[in-house]
């Protein structure tokens, strides 16, 4: 009952985008029992999820809040690190490690959002971008913790690739359903509303120094869960893949592209980029790694300039939006 | 401690100030002055350094290589503000040349590879009484203050540096008086991307590259350009010596501890004074 009042209150648009929306997620569901993929088809699915969830969790602080943060990779990186290092010393297990690894990350959210929240701009971008360039260069440095260059692996027994992939299922549902809630919810118009206009915001009387604030955590507690996942999945973790720019880089080209300030976005962005690149990787390999990157550069530049609102404006043709 | 190890350390410090003056300049030109947030500064300052390498390697003569480099810049860089970069919205400008720094990291990576390309040298280095100076430092210290010292000049004295700072005060009003303010625009961009090659040139004599160099780059400049006020080109020239000083007392004593401690010195400006030491322009 509630379900259906809901559905009929949205816009045509809306259901358009619910409709997509709830198709991927049930196909996503039902994908393994179909045998339809292999051991490398899961392994590109999850990937894709990881990568929204991870796009997803940038967009909450930069397509709606208007924060662009170029270090997301250092949230990754200390939850995968925090959970490596405790399993290696032997102090804790995978999902211990792993929550201690969140914590740590959202402190240091606090942190970072504290000394930032009221920066803007390329002031919070680079900030950011500094952020996580000191905790790679940390990790290469202190090897005798991290295991410099070579990173840390951890290995845990006893979990297979489907129940990975259901895992990272879960947690993308769950980020999806915040956003959601987040989405319709006071805060979130607030977090518009600092993207559209700081000054005004703040003339209006939203506290924007501590929304932003809130909103890195949030943004930060969904980053360093999707570190964790992918350190206990991947099994490896080295200073150069999670704590590098180009990870961060990554997020933030797959949240234009599918298009910033949507729920939709980040998941469209995650599909049309990462299953191509994942491709061209398992076919060309080697020195033609470098050919999705170059794609991604022209990609990016020929979006913004053409498409700002990225491909979830294909979702909407219906309703024109003012802002294109 | 010693003076004369004091002294060394100090005249290190000050010639990397010179260096790092060049290489914070330009990007506070472009930031502040022109509005231009140029994310991809860093990875453009390493392609010059990989252009360096590969005439070096040529044995092509340094004239003949600064004849490639310099046009190339200017035109790319009048390329990039003329149909790429002429948004003000300074979030989309960061997008934008984000998408640059990638393509030129990518290109970079598969034309030379991971390894890490130096020129080779030995620095040479002289002492004055008991103090160690590096030659080839204080050589590049004083290239940097005559080449940085005639951009200003040239910014204050001739008409067309008037033009270009009519334009960064009052861009509507320049227009008004009849300065072509998109091509001036791209003029001034594009020489500032002349400096930025002449950085390139300056940095290959010191260190080595690699594709991951521009991120380090880009912090570091950004740090000096907001330690001296963003757009204040005279007080980057300050914070960059002062930088440099801090940056060689560091490494001495706390090799390692390097970048962290410069960052939190960074989060400590940003919160007590984010307009920097010297004040905005």
């Amino acid at each position: 009952m509630v379900f259906q009042s809901v559905i009929h209150s949205m816009k045509l648009r809306d259901r358009r985008l619910t409709a997509f929306f709830g198709t991927t997620l049930v196909v996503l569901a039902v994908l393994p029992f179909t045998g339809l993929l292999g051991n490398w088809g899961t392994h590109i699915a999850i990937l894709v999820m990881l990568y929204a969830v991870l796009a997803g969790a940038w967009n909450l602080l930069g397509g709606y809040t208007g924060q662009f943060s170029v270090g997301h990779a250092a949230f990754f990186g200390i939850a995968g690190y925090t959970m490596g290092i405790l399993m290696a010393q032997g102090m804790a297990g995978p999902v211990v490690g792993a929550a201690l690894g969140v914590v740590l990350a959202v402190a240091l959210a606090f942190l970072v959002g504290f000394c930032t929240m009221r920066l803007r701009g390329i002031f919070f971008a680079l900030t950011t971008m500094a952020l996580a360039e000191i905790l790679r260069k940390i990790a290469l440095y202190q090897d005798n913790l991290t295991g410099g260059t070579l990173g840390l692996s951890l290995v845990i027994p006893g979990v297979s690739k489907n129940e990975y992939y259901y895992i990272i299922l879960a947690l993308l549902i769950c980020m999806f359903a915040v956003l959601i809630v987040f989405e319709r919810s006071r805060f979130g118009l607030y977090c518009i509303a600092i993207r559209e206009n700081d000054d005004a915001a703040l003339a209006t009387g939203v506290n924007t120094a501590r929304i932003k604030l809130y909103a890195t955590l949030i943004s930060a507690f969904f980053t360093s869960l999707a570190g964790a996942f992918y350190a206990a999945y991947i099994g490896v973790i080295e200073p150069d893949v999670v704590f590098s720019t180009n990870l961060s880089i990554k997020i933030i080209i797959l949240a234009i592209i599918g298009g910033t300030g949507s729920l939709v976005g980040p998941l469209l962005g995650a599909l049309v980029v990462v299953i191509p690149e994942e491709l061209i990787r398992g076919f060309l390999g080697g020195t033609y790694a470098g050919v999705s990157g170059i794609a991604y550069g022209l990609i990016l530049v020929v979006t913004i300039l053409l498409k700002p609102s990225g491909l979830r404006s294909l979702l909407t043709f219906a309703i024109p939006h003012k802002r294109d | 401690m010693d003076l004369y190890l004091f002294l060394s350390i100090l005249s290190a410090g000050l010639c990397m100030g010179g260096v790092y003056a060049m290489l914070a300049v330009p990007f506070n030109f472009q930031l502040g002055q022109l509005k231009v947030t140029n994310f991809a500064y860093g990875n453009l300052l390493m392609m010059a350094m990989y252009v360096v390498f590969v005439c070096h390697d040529g044995h092509v003569p340094v004239w003949g290589m600064f004849c490639i480099l310099l046009p190339c810049y200017f035109a790319l860089g009048w390329f990039l503000r003329r149909y790429i970069v002429f948004t003000t919205d300074e979030n989309i400008q960061i997008l934008l040349t984000m998408g640059l720094t990638i393509l030129i990291e990518n290109l970079v990576q598969m034309v030379w590879g991971s390894f890490p390309r130096s020129l080779g040298g030995i620095e040479e280095g002289m002492m004055l009484g008991d103090v160690y100076v590096s030659l080839t430092r204080f050589k590049l210290l004083c290239a940097s203050m005559v080449i940085l010292g005639l951009g200003y000049l040239f910014l204050q004295k001739s008409w067309y540096g008037r033009c270009i700072r009519a334009l960064v005060q009052q861009p509507a009003m320049a227009a008004v008086m009849g300065i072509n303010t998109r091509a001036v625009a791209c003029m001034a961009f594009g020489a500032s991307f002349c400096y930025l090659a002449f950085t390139g040139y300056s940095l290959m004599q010191l260190y080595s590259v690699e594709p991951h160099t521009g991120h380090s780059f880009l912090s570091l400049c950004f740090l000096i350009a907001v330690l001296g006020g963003i757009g204040n080109l005279i007080g980057t020239v300050y914070s960059a010596f002062i930088i440099g000083v801090i940056s060689a007392f560091i490494s001495f004593y706390v090799p390692g501890y390097h970048d962290p401690i410069i960052f939190l010195f960074f989060i400590a400006m940003l919160l007590f004074k984010p307009s920097g030491l010297f004040g905005e322009a």
